[in-house]
């Protein structure tokens, strides 16, 4: 059984697409079946991102609203060894009414692939609780900002009330010389904020935008980022199969 | 509370904890008055008098909010 994990923020333009382009593919490359799923309707992007916005022929909404089989929208990653995307709608429809079949879907996709990682809109409104609802585990991005931060505390506060059962950070654009000149806030003042753990950082990399320019994921190349994301693809796995609920947030 | 001239972390971080403090703290306008019902047959029964000869305020002191 496989578990759902959705990448969350609040804030927009913090690295969620970015983070999950590129675990999605450090986890293929750990062996690990994945699916990518962009719920950002109407401003969908991972597909981009991943330089696969030529081949796609349906998406999550027609998925949703069965004008097409799992398998036909399912767009494979040959680079990688078991990568799949399910693009976003182009169209921005109201995602409540589609919640029953959302769940439906992931739990079909929760039989066939080990990890299923959502793209999840910014904001809080219907689109946020769309992606969270059916999710096992969320991701929330920040970056060591203090906007960012603050909309992240929103975010964990509207996660109680979902059957996540687990919570953790990733910070991006991480300035480990800033955070030594007591610039910026550094990992540890985040984690005693928020009193979850941080699965890693990654510093702003200049071959990130460059990667995405190309429509590959950096971890294809040599830099920072990628040591970065591969250590966290790393990460995502080995705390999942820690004791239950050993680094669980507890919402109580 | 001080801090070093040049350590603006700790200034965003203390900032932050006031902040999201706050945030948990979302009382509704409902449970409020209700409280001050209770509170306030409450006084007037102790003290023998008839509630509207007293007021009742609650004051928050993590963040000096009244409710
Ligand atoms: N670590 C990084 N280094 C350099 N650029 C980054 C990094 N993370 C994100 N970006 C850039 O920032 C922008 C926003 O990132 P994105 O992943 O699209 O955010 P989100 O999905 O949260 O809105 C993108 O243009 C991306 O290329
Ligand atoms: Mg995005």
């Amino acid at each position: 059984m496989g578990e759902i994990i959705v990448f969350t923020s609040g804030k927009g333009g913090v690295g969620k697409t970015t983070t999950i382009a590129n675990i999605g593919a450090g986890l293929s490359q750990l062996d690990k079946k994945v699916v990518m799923l962009d719920t950002d309707m109407g401003l969908r992007n991972l597909d981009v991102v991943m330089g696969l916005e030529d081949r796609i022929n349906y998406n999550l909404l027609d998925l949703l609203e069965n004008r097409c089989r799992l398998n036909q929208a399912l767009i494979k990653d040959k680079r990688f060894p078991n990568l799949f995307l399910i693009p976003a709608s182009l169209k921005n429809v109201p995602l409540g009414q589609y919640e029953r079949a959302f769940a439906i879907l992931t739990e079909q996709l929760k039989s066939e692939f080990d990890y299923c990682l959502i793209d999840c809109p910014a904001g809080i409104d219907q689109g946020f609780h769309f992606a969270t609802s059916v999710a096992d585990r969320a991701i929330i991005l920040i970056t060591p900002h203090i906007s960012a931060v603050k909309d992240a505390s929103r975010v964990l506060h509207l996660l109680n009330g979902t059957k996540i059962n687990k919570v953790e950070l990733i910070i991006n654009e991480y300035d480990e010389k800033l955070v030594r000149k007591k610039y910026m806030l550094s990992k540890n003042d985040i984690e005693e904020l928020f009193d979850i753990p941080v699965l890693g950082t990654i510093p702003h990399d200049y071959k990130v935008i460059i990667s995405q320019n190309k429509g590959i994921p950096v971890v294809t190349m040599h830099s920072k980022a990628t040591r970065r994301f591969m250590y966290l693809s790393k990460q995502m796995i080995t705390d999942c199969s820690c004791a239950e609920g050993a680094y669980a947030y507890d919402f109580s | 509370m001080i801090f070093h001239k040049s350590d603006y972390s700790s200034i965003a971080k203390e900032r932050l904890k006031i902040m999201m403090e706050s945030d948990t703290l979302e009382y509704s306008s409902k449970d409020i008055a209700q409280l001050k019902k209770e509170i306030s047959a409450l006084v007037s029964r102790y003290f023998d008098t008839p509630a509207d000869l007293f007021e009742i305020r609650i004051t928050l002191k993590q963040n000096q909010k009244r409710v």
